[in-house]
């Protein structure tokens, strides 16, 4: 039975974020993630946020949607919210009576809460890119965007072609690993019971004829790609263009403006964390 | 001129260690292939039918010998891609012939690596995906179809170059009914349609009855060849040959050795019954 | 006693979901020890499923499966023993094979059984001999052999727990026809020599035709036909509206009866030539081939 897999949960749909061309898409969101780390008060992370809730609102994927993507790392965002809040200066509230080291002081409060937003921020601001752009579009993206690594004799072409046949064949190979599992559990194989060495070398079944069939695959590909004129990069046109348009320039603008916004506050507003 | 024509190709494997002496797997072969024909080209496993195959879009180049598609030698590196453009190759695997996580982006593969521009690789995936009847298709992903679906996008890929013809290499063994029908269907369309020249590299007797011409291959020669009709009247020859005729085609056949009346050779089931009907009225 | 049966059995795919698909719905059928049974239907008729819930891969959503009597899912943690009874060789069994020696791959599945390496070794050469691969192959590599030697090493895998039921999905499916009829004669002098009984999955009804004693016709998930192969492939109008067909020789055989001719229905082309012979007209003219 096919699995429904589609990598980075790529939803379907036509909003402001969907239509942006995805060159744009990806330096924002780099943009974005660098300037939640440029942000070092409330009053800039605060910025921050609203450009985030603005650009989730803009993305038309429903907001359950990117709190199930949280609900995946809550247990990172609560250890790092825990850990700072032992860590920082100020008056303390409370001191552990064991070991008068750890102590939590109104300053720790403020960090936990400022590190615990910025991840939140981070994991949402990465989830809208992967919820409004297609593995496809990302891939040919990147290879726009790294195209002036060729000068640096970066074989970007042949980065974004592994990477454009790895995600088409995911789904296949997940399958193959399905039926061969399948195969060698009706031969009696136990893939479930016994101690962790155990469970590794139970995968041997599993690996060798995955990998062997992989190579197969690879051979048969290549031999079909050489059938349709494949010859490298070179000479090679695409039939979907990337182009932009002027919703990437309003988007470019706006997010200049939160930034810009975000490094005054950095300058003259004193930093938060302590 | 015959468009494609091998002339007494021989062709050996290397061998890898120095000791072993290179396999030859074709010897002497020699067909010419007109334009616009069908041409099945049966054998059983390891008769060298797939081997010979190969050799016309220069994926494998003569040890012996020489190969031509419309004139040009295969051997001619500088002229490679231009064969293969001309001649397209289906293999038999559907999956491992698929790049592309979008349909239409991999029928899209072929024309972007000649260089076309962009405005005609739509135009020509669009065409090519109606001809294979799964234009409804282009924007789904691969994995998510079924065999028979995979192979004719696999041959929509193949038409988006534009061939004159097509080699397909047992396109249907790994298909169901449904899928090996589709397959058939979609392939003696375009040869009817389009007049794109196929042959057709297969051991299922029943695809070869539709050619126009069958060319039988054991041990890396031609054993016979000629019409449907010429081909399966030799029912002694084949079956010597590790083949099998369709039931209709053996059913007249033995009857026909026990003496009674029938004629040479019955393709199919109508032939068949035609054929008995005669002696059957009391 | 059946040696399997199944009760009201039911598997559904995504339960619960919007996706939710019966594969295979209110199934009971019976199979006897020591037949050849032949299941056909259409692709998507819920066959790969039923036979995945006779040996415990599937558990079932509803309905029981019994082995020999007994519910195969009573202790849910000892399903793995059932799989030792009821083996399945999958389409392609070839892409399975991972060891080293084409004789310790033979092995696996007599180990897992808890089989010592002695006993396990003389059930894997006793299942090679089956399958007709030679002495000298076994020391090989799997990975040297050819596409058809493969797929025997692969059958012989699991012919060597010898199970009560041996289960075959589409094993011929990419031979060419000698390597078919090769292979088809394998499995039926097996089953004669063994007395076990025998599930044959396939596309290709000149195979149910030659070997099965009774065939189930699977569609849209459910059981429609469990009868005698004569009797089956004589609905062939029926066969057909479910997209299936009969074999080439019953089609002819029915089409002369639908004429009119007292000509009776066969599955084989010896058969039918046995049937025809009366029926033909005497005074045949003796020509030379």
């Amino acid at each position: 039975m096919a699995r429904d897999i589609t990598l980075g949960q790529y939803i379907p749909g036509h909003s402001l974020v969907h239509r942006l061309d995805p060159r744009v898409k990806i330096t924002l969101t780099l943009a974005f993630i660098v300037f939640l780390f440029v942000a070092s008060n409330f009053e800039g992370l605060l910025l921050m946020v609203a450009l985030m809730f603005a650009v989730l609102l803009c993305s038309g994927v429903p907001l359950l949607q990117y709190f199930k993507s949280l609900k995946a790392i809550l247990f990172i965002i609560l250890f790092a919210g825990v850990l700072n809040l032992f860590y920082g200066t100020g008056n303390v509230i409370w001191r552990c009576p064991f070991w008068p080291v750890m102590q939590i002081t109104d300053g720790g409060i403020g960090n936990a809460v400022f590190i615990s937003i910025r991840i939140v921020c981070l994991i949402l601001y990465s989830s809208v890119l992967t919820f409004t752009t297609t593995p496809t579009e990302l891939t040919d993206a990147l290879e726009r965007i790294m195209k002036p690594l060729e000068f640096l004799h970066v074989k970007v072409h042949e980065i974004a072609m592994m990477m454009t046949i790895a995600l088409r064949f995911v789904p296949t190979l997940l399958e193959e690993t399905d039926t061969i599992m399948n195969a060698q559990k009706a031969r009696g194989a136990d893939l479930e019971s016994g101690g962790l060495m155990q469970r590794i070398r139970s995968l041997i079944p599993i690996l060798i004829p995955l990998f062997v069939s992989s190579f197969r695959r690879a051979y048969d590909l290549a031999m079909a790609m050489e059938c349709r004129c494949y010859h490298g990069g070179e000479g090679r046109t695409k039939m979907k263009q990337l182009c932009m348009t002027k919703l990437d320039a309003a988007a470019i603008l706006c997010s200049a403006v939160f930034c810009s916004a975000v490094i005054l506050c950095t300058v003259y507003l004193p930093a938060s964390l302590r | 001129m015959d468009y494609l024509s091998a002339e007494h190709v021989t062709f050996a494997y290397q061998s890898e260690s120095e000791n072993e002496e290179s396999l030859e797997v074709l010897h002497d072969v020699s067909l010419g292939i007109r334009k616009g024909e069908f041409v099945a080209l049966l054998g059983h496993n390891g008769s060298g039918k797939s081997t010979f195959a190969k050799h016309f879009n220069a994926m494998l180049l003569p040890s012996g010998g020489k190969v031509y598609v419309e004139g040009l030698d295969t051997m001619d590196e500088n002229l490679k891609l231009e064969i293969r453009r001309r001649v397209g190759l289906v293999l038999q695997n559907p999956d491992n012939q698929l790049v592309a996580s979008i349909v239409e982006e991999d029928v899209a593969f072929g024309p972007e690596n000649l260089g076309i521009a962009p405005p005609e690789i739509r135009r020509r995936v669009d065409d090519a995906l109606r001809a294979v009847e799964m234009y409804d298709y282009r924007l789904n992903a691969p994995y998510k179809l079924s065999g028979g679906q995979k192979q004719r996008i696999a041959i929509a890929g193949i038409i988006a170059m534009q061939p004159d013809c097509i080699v397909l290499d047992e396109p249907t063994a790994m298909l169901d009914p449904r899928g090996r029908t589709e397959v058939l269907d979609t392939i003696h369309k375009l040869n009817r349609e389009k007049g794109i020249t196929i042959v057709l590299i297969t051991h299922y007797m029943d695809e070869a009855v539709g050619a126009d011409r069958v060319v039988v291959m054991d041990e890396g020669r031609i054993l016979t060849q000629g019409t449907p009709r010429e081909v399966f009247s030799q029912v002694q020859l084949l079956k010597d040959h590790q083949l099998s005729v369709p039931q209709a085609t053996e059913l007249v056949w033995r009857l026909k050795q026990e003496g009674y009346d029938l004629p040479l050779c019955a393709l199919n089931i109508d032939e068949c019954v035609a054929a008995l009907e005669p002696l059957l009225k009391s | 006693m059946f040696v399997l049966e199944t009760k009201d059995l039911t598997y559904t795919y995504g339960a619960g979901t919007p996706f939710q698909k019966n594969a295979v719905s209110h199934v009971s059928i019976g199979i006897n020890h020591g037949e050849f049974l032949g299941i056909i239907g259409h692709t998507g008729s819920g066959k790969s499923t039923l036979i995945q819930t006779l040996n415990g891969l599937l558990r079932p959503t509803s309905g029981t499966v019994l082995l020999s009597g007994k519910n195969i899912w009573a202790e849910p943690k000892k399903i793995r023993s059932v799989r030792f009874q009821v083996g399945m060789v999958f389409q392609y069994p070839e892409h399975q094979l991972f060891e080293e020696t084409v004789l310790k791959d033979i092995c696996f599945g007599p180990g897992n059984m808890g089989l010592d390496q002695k006993q396990s070794e003389e059930r894997a050469r006793r299942a090679a001999h089956f399958v007709g691969l030679p002495d000298e192959l076994l020391g090989k590599s799997p990975f040297e052999l050819s596409g058809g030697q493969k797929r025997r090493a692969a059958i012989a895998g699991v012919i060597a727990m010898e199970p009560e039921v041996l289960i075959l999905d589409e094993p011929t499916a990419g031979l060419d026809p000698q390597g078919r009829d090769m292979l088809l004669t394998q499995i039926s002098d097996y089953r004669k020599k063994k007395g076990n009984t025998v599930i044959l999955v396939s596309h290709s009804m000149e195979d149910i035709a030659r070997c099965a004693d009774r065939v189930l016709v699977m569609n849209e998930g459910k059981a429609v036909m469990l009868d005698s192969t004569k009797k089956v492939f004589a609905r062939g109008r029926e066969l057909e509206s479910m997209g299936l067909r009969v074999p080439q020789i019953t089609s002819i055989m029915l089409a002369l009866k639908e004429k009119g001719y007292p000509v009776q229905p066969a599955l084989t082309v010896d058969e039918a030539i046995e049937k025809l012979r009366p029926l033909l007209k005497k005074g045949k003219v003796h020509r030379g081939t």
